[in-house]
Parts: C-alpha cells; sequence; structure tokens
C-alpha cells in the first residue's frame, strides 16, 4: 500500500489508472472542521462582539454580503472559524455542548477571565492538559485547554 | 519579548467541540458518525464521564457526550465540515435517508444542510474557485 499525505486531499503517489480508485476515496474524506456555530439571543450583538472580540481576543470577519440578513457575527480562531449565530427561546446553559479554546498560557486566561467576573469551574486533567470550563454570556458552555 | 507574550496568550484555535447524543442513542451515533461520514474514533481517557466517545476530524477533535432531554431538531448550532467532493456528499447523505436543506450560499463555498439521527444541524462545505486555491496552499505550508 503506497504512503499518502496525512491530512491531504491527494495521495503523495503519482496518480495513474491503477490508482485513480484510491484518489477516489481520499477526495471523499472530510477533511476537517471548517467552522462551528453557536448562538446568542437576537438583539445582542455588542455584547457578542464584546466577549468573542474584546475578552477573548478573536478577529472578527466579514460576514458575506448573502448573509448579512441573518445577522451573524463571525471571527477567525486560529485556522477555523467561529460564527454566532441569533436565536431565541434556547436554554444553552442546560446543554454539556461546547466549543475548547486552545491557549499557551492557562495562567494568564485564568486571570484574564476571573477579573471579567466569569465563574470558572476546574476540570479533570487529561494526558498533559489543564482545563477549565466558563459559560458565555449567553449559557454557551466553553472549555479552555492548554498545557500542563 | 513584549511580542512573545502577546503571542502567548492568545487562542491558537479550536482543540476540540463537543455536541450531545441522548444515552440511549450511542450505538446509532457511532453508525452516523464513524459509519457513514467515515470520522475516525480515538481512545477517550480514562477518568472521564462515561459514556460517548471521541473522533479524529482532520487536525481537531469532535467529542460525542451523552445528555437527556433537550429537542436538539430547534438548534441551530452547528460544525461544518470541510470536504472536496460536496456532491458526493449530498448523494451519500440523501441515499441514507436523511434530508437535505440548502442555506444561502455565499462567496467562494458550496454548502448543504442535514440533521443527525438526533437532530444536531451538520453542514458539509466546500471551497469552491481561488478560495479553494488558496486554502489548499495553506493546507501544504
Amino acid at each position: 500500500m503506497p504512503s499518502s499525505c496525512v491530512g491531504c486531499a491527494v495521495p503523495a503517489v503519482a496518480i495513474d489508472g491503477a490508482q485513480y480508485p484510491q484518489m477516489r476515496i481520499s477526495m471523499s474524506e472530510i477533511i476537517g472542521i471548517h467552522h462551528a456555530q453557536v448562538t446568542a439571543p437576537k438583539g445582542s450583538g455588542d455584547e457578542v462582539r464584546r466577549f468573542y472580540g474584546t475578552v477573548l481576543g478573536l478577529t472578527e470577519i466579514p460576514v458575506p454580503e448573502t448573509m448579512t440578513k441573518y445577522g451573524l457575527i463571525w471571527f477567525q480562531c486560529g485556522p477555523s472559524q467561529l460564527h454566532v449565530g441569533q436565536e431565541d427561546g434556547i436554554e444553552r446553559a442546560k446543554t454539556g455542548a461546547h466549543l475548547a479554546y486552545h491557549v499557551i498560557d492557562m495562567k494568564a486566561w485564568r486571570a484574564r477571565l476571573s477579573q471579567q467576573g466569569l465563574e470558572l469551574v476546574e476540570q479533570p486533567k487529561i494526558a498533559g492538559y489543564d482545563r477549565f470550563h466558563i459559560h458565555d454570556p449567553f449559557g454557551n458552555k466553553i472549555e479552555i485547554i492548554g498545557p500542563e | 519579548m513584549r511580542k512573545h507574550l502577546v503571542t502567548t496568550t492568545m487562542i491558537l484555535g479550536l482543540h476540540h467541540a463537543q455536541f450531545t447524543i441522548p444515552p440511549e442513542g450511542e450505538a446509532e451515533a457511532r453508525r452516523y458518525y464513524l459509519d457513514l461520514l467515515g470520522l475516525k474514533e480515538i481512545p477517550k481517557p480514562p477518568g472521564l464521564r462515561r459514556g460517548g466517545f471521541w473522533m479524529l476530524v482532520g487536525a481537531r477533535e469532535v467529542h460525542v457526550g451523552t445528555q437527556e432531554g433537550g429537542n436538539r431538531f430547534q438548534l441551530r448550532s452547528h460544525f461544518a465540515y470541510e470536504v472536496d467532493s460536496l456532491e458526493h456528499w449530498r448523494r451519500k447523505i440523501a441515499e441514507a435517508g436523511y434530508g437535505i436543506e440548502e442555506p444561502p450560499a455565499f462567496d467562494g463555498h458550496i454548502r448543504f444542510h442535514t440533521r443527525d439521527p438526533f437532530g444536531n444541524l451538520v453542514e458539509f462545505i466546500q471551497r469552491i474557485g481561488s478560495n479553494a486555491d488558496a486554502a489548499a496552499g495553506v493546507g501544504h505550508a
């Protein structure tokens, strides 16, 4: 079996008739997470920008023209994107669903988020990682994870 | 030194994302995410809450947790899985008997929405044109 580049869409071998079936399999795999979307109540755009832009320090990116009527706010998050949509009538604090943000300086993040008055809920460490949970102002669960 | 400090306190990216399924839905979730979507299961470290499983999606992890209650079909929150062959996935999901929704398009991307067996919104998205070339450039850098 020829080796292929893990994470690349195309096998690291010359493509000929015999290799084509393998290429098709490779091309049809899920490549990764393009974006994740969480929601906030309608009309909370200022608070979304304050929390995700100012407190978490994510960079806001433009929402395409065809999508502006949906009240979306988008942020770059490393190589992926975070999309914040608007949705009422949801009890966000009741779900265990969450996004985990990868950081390096856990001490700085504990200080920064505590100073914002957020409650830090410590989590059991896993294989080399230190981590804690917070909730955003709308009840979405957030994990901050970094080296021990 | 100052530059170094700024860098180490930035968020680097998403480490993982977790969504939830009902506790009794684990076998069905494995069929959907591991067999149909073809995602790879990775070991869940010992000592964590029982139930659910972890998967690798590209360079990131997606964790499937278990939780009672809630109507997931109402939720707009979702993850978007990036693919190179949207039509392949549209056919595959439809042939498996799941509904396809067409969200508004935007520049440089084509996409569709579906719901997993528990109601979680799932997006499939493909970069097209110069957007795809740029992404490929980044991916191989």
